[in-house]
């Protein structure tokens, strides 16, 4: 051991009480910041991981041409298009009008793992009890399942079923409870005065309200005749390797197909930004209280330097430097830091595993019923940088005026 | 009239040292143009009343402090003007320094003490700094009170510990301001035996400033101060 480490040492344990007071501060400033990273990134992972199961990673959507070059083919082909957008000098034309080519187009990236297509358009739908509107949403099922978690989201009923039956229907639980039906039971839905009639094969909840209030699945052929449609989709729902990567791949993917591709991230980004917004609150919060054990050990060395200042002029006299002097404070702080750090991990191991525990109900944007934590060795990393940068400062400062003083006016002022 | 021997060793010199302590109006020049030698193996009494700038000199020759002018010698070493890393290992290697007060580290034991002047030089070993620690109590009388804590020592064995570390690194110059200042008569007389016996049988210079005039006259040589200079 240093002779600078033993005398750091032996100087902090003599000021046990105040010692301990900074030591809490720091235990539980890491300890609270990680426990608070941890659930703000375990909501917002499992967020994420709803968003992606329910929508999927992207979206091609919209077939867009450029304005200038292609004017003349508008007026040929205007009959046929319903409603035209004018976008950043882009022309939109919404759907996919040859999805089976798109689709192709569209896998041929490597790191797109599925491919959906998806037919959407408003429909009222009514049981015995009540009538409702509502988005229903044409699928090939085994198709959309590679581009989904639909399968995990069943509540009640069988995806067999609506496999084997053409005229099957899944529906969201709080749709199915506002029209007071539940599986087997038989529903209609009407586009444009024309009725069908459906049968329930399942309900599913996936959390997500749009979903379980306002959409249902059926086949897609079954669509092309309700909403009388019978070549285009209106998107393709993508899954993709990397979910982190998807805008990226989104914009590659666009200027192949010629359709506007959406990532999950531009599509959520409302929620996504809520999400930063109280990740960085929490951990600025947080940090405020390693802040102020910060304070409280600049505090603790300060008295400790006046009240050793004797001390200090003698071992300058017998040959320590002043760097020798200023680390003797820096290893205090040092000490503080390693020890409150690794009691703080501690127990933020112990809070997290607890939080995970707790029961709380929340539906709207995910369905969960206890709190949600994510385990990240990166909420401890920067939880020890805050500590070790806060107090390194709290620890120079009193340590510089340590070694800056002049051990000759120290023992003057004695009455030698 | 100055303390400037002619011929012989020297172990340590000063010329022309000057010190003004305080600034504007209150500024006192409390060293004058000091100039003096110190030999081995001989000690050097200071005398002269309060307030006339004994412990200023010691500081200056201490190197814990800086004059205004003049020059410091260890050997052929010029200190007074050279850096703070050179300043600081010839206090390390070749001074020890006995304030008027022990000014011990409370937390580390008397050996702890002792040993602290040698982990900063290195070198030894462990067991060799305590070994080295040890037989320094011993010489002083403390083999006993070795792993004592220094608070549970009376005045006059901290004083002997402060010794036995200003010793520690076996330093060509041993400094010591009012040593005695602190003690009764008969620790007093022992702690002045001890450094007279340091200084003759280890061969060191030996500088101290004393109020006891009986002590003085026991030492090899005396300077006599008034007003900032060797009368
Ligand atoms: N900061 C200062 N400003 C002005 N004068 C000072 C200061 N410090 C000490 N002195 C003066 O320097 C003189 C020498 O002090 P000192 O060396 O301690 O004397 P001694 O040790 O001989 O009693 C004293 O007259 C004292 O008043
Ligand atoms: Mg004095």
């Amino acid at each position: 051991m240093s002779p600078n480490f033993q005398i750091a040492w032996r100087f902090l344990v003599a000021k046990k009480r105040a010692l301990f007071m900074s030591l809490a501060g720091i235990v539980f400033g890491v300890a609270f910041f990680i426990v608070t990273q941890a659930q703000t990134a375990g909501f917002q992972n499992f967020f994420v991981q709803t968003i992606l199961g329910v929508n999927g990673a992207l979206r091609v959507q919209d077939q867009y041409q450029y304005t200038l070059t292609d004017m003349v083919a508008e007026l040929e082909e205007s009959e046929e298009v319903d409603r035209i957008r004018l976008r950043e000098g882009r022309e939109y034309r919404p759907g996919v009008h040859n999805p089976n080519q798109v689709a192709e187009a569209v896998r041929a990236f490597e790191e797109v793992t599925g491919v959906a297509a998806v037919l959407r358009g408003s429909s009222s739908i009514s049981s015995g009890f009540r009538s409702d509107e509502g988005r229903v949403l044409g699928i090939n099922l085994l198709e959309y399942l590679a581009v989904s978690d639909l399968g995990m989201y069943l509540r009640h009923g069988d995806l067999a079923d609506f496999s084997a039956d053409p005229a099957g229907i899944l529906l969201g639980n709080r749709l199915a409870a506002r029209l007071q039906v539940s599986v087997g039971d038989t529903v209609y839905l009407g586009h444009l005065g024309e009725q069908r009639r459906y049968r329930i094969a399942a309900i599913y909840e996936t959390g997500v309200e749009q979903y379980d209030r306002f959409h249902y699945f059926i086949h897609q052929a079954e669509a092309r005749l309700l909403l009388k449609r019978p070549d285009e989709v209106s998107y393709l729902q993508v899954a993709v390797r990397n979910p982190n990567n998807a805008p990226v791949l989104a914009q590659r993917i666009e200027e192949a197909v010629g359709h506007h591709v959406a990532s999950w991230q531009e599509r959520e980004r409302s929620w996504l930004d809520v999400f930063r917004v109280l990740t960085i609150s929490s951990a600025i919060t947080m940090s405020a209280i390693i802040l102020i054990a910060g304070l409280g050990i600049f505090n603790t060395l300060a008295i400790i330097v006046m009240e050793r200042s004797r001390e200090i002029a003698i071992l300058r006299s017998m040959g320590y430097s002043r760097g020798d002097i200023r680390a003797i404070f820096i290893y205090q702080g040092m000490v503080v830091m390693v020890l409150g750090t690794v009691v703080g991990f501690i127990l933020a191991l112990c809070l997290t595993w607890g939080v995970e525990r707790l029961p709380i109900r929340i539906r709207g944007i995910f369905a969960t019923d206890s709190f949600l934590v994510e385990w990240s060795i990166w909420h401890y990393v920067w939880a020890a940088v805050i500590a070790a940068v806060v107090v390194f400062i709290a620890s120079w400062i009193p340590a510089r005026k340590a070694a800056r003083m002049e051990p000759a006016n120290i023992i003057r002022g004695t009455g030698a | 009239m100055s303390g400037q021997v002619t011929g012989g060793v020297v172990a340590m010199k000063a010329r022309g040292l000057v010190r003004t302590l305080g600034s504007g109006e209150a500024a006192v020049r409390v060293l004058d143009g000091l100039d003096f030698d110190l030999s081995p193996g001989k000690t050097h009494a200071i005398v002269g009343p309060s307030g006339c700038g004994k412990s200023t000199l010691l500081y200056l020759m201490g190197l814990l402090d800086r004059p205004d002018r003049g020059e410091i010698y260890i050997g052929d070493l010029e200190l007074a003007a050279a850096s703070d890393e050179v300043r600081t290992r010839a206090r390390n290697a070749s001074l020890g320094f006995v304030f008027q007060f022990h000014f011990l580290l409370s937390e580390f034991s008397a050996m702890e003490n002792v040993m602290l002047p040698m982990a900063k030089l290195g070198g030894k070993s462990r067991e060799e700094m305590e070994q080295r620690a040890v037989g320094l109590l011993d010489k002083l009388g403390l083999a006993d009170k070795a792993r004592r804590m220094a608070h549970q020592l009376s005045g006059g064995e901290q004083q002997r510990v402060a010794i036995a570390r200003a010793l520690a690194n076996a330093p060509a110059i041993l400094l010591a301001d009012e040593p005695t200042g602190n003690l009764d008569e008969r620790n007093a007389r022992q702690v002045f035996e001890q450094l007279q016996g340091v200084a003759h049988e280890l061969g060191q210079a030996v500088l101290m400033v004393t109020h006891n005039p009986g002590l003085a006259e026991q030492c090899d040589r005396i300077l006599r101060m008034r007003d900032g200079r060797f009368t």
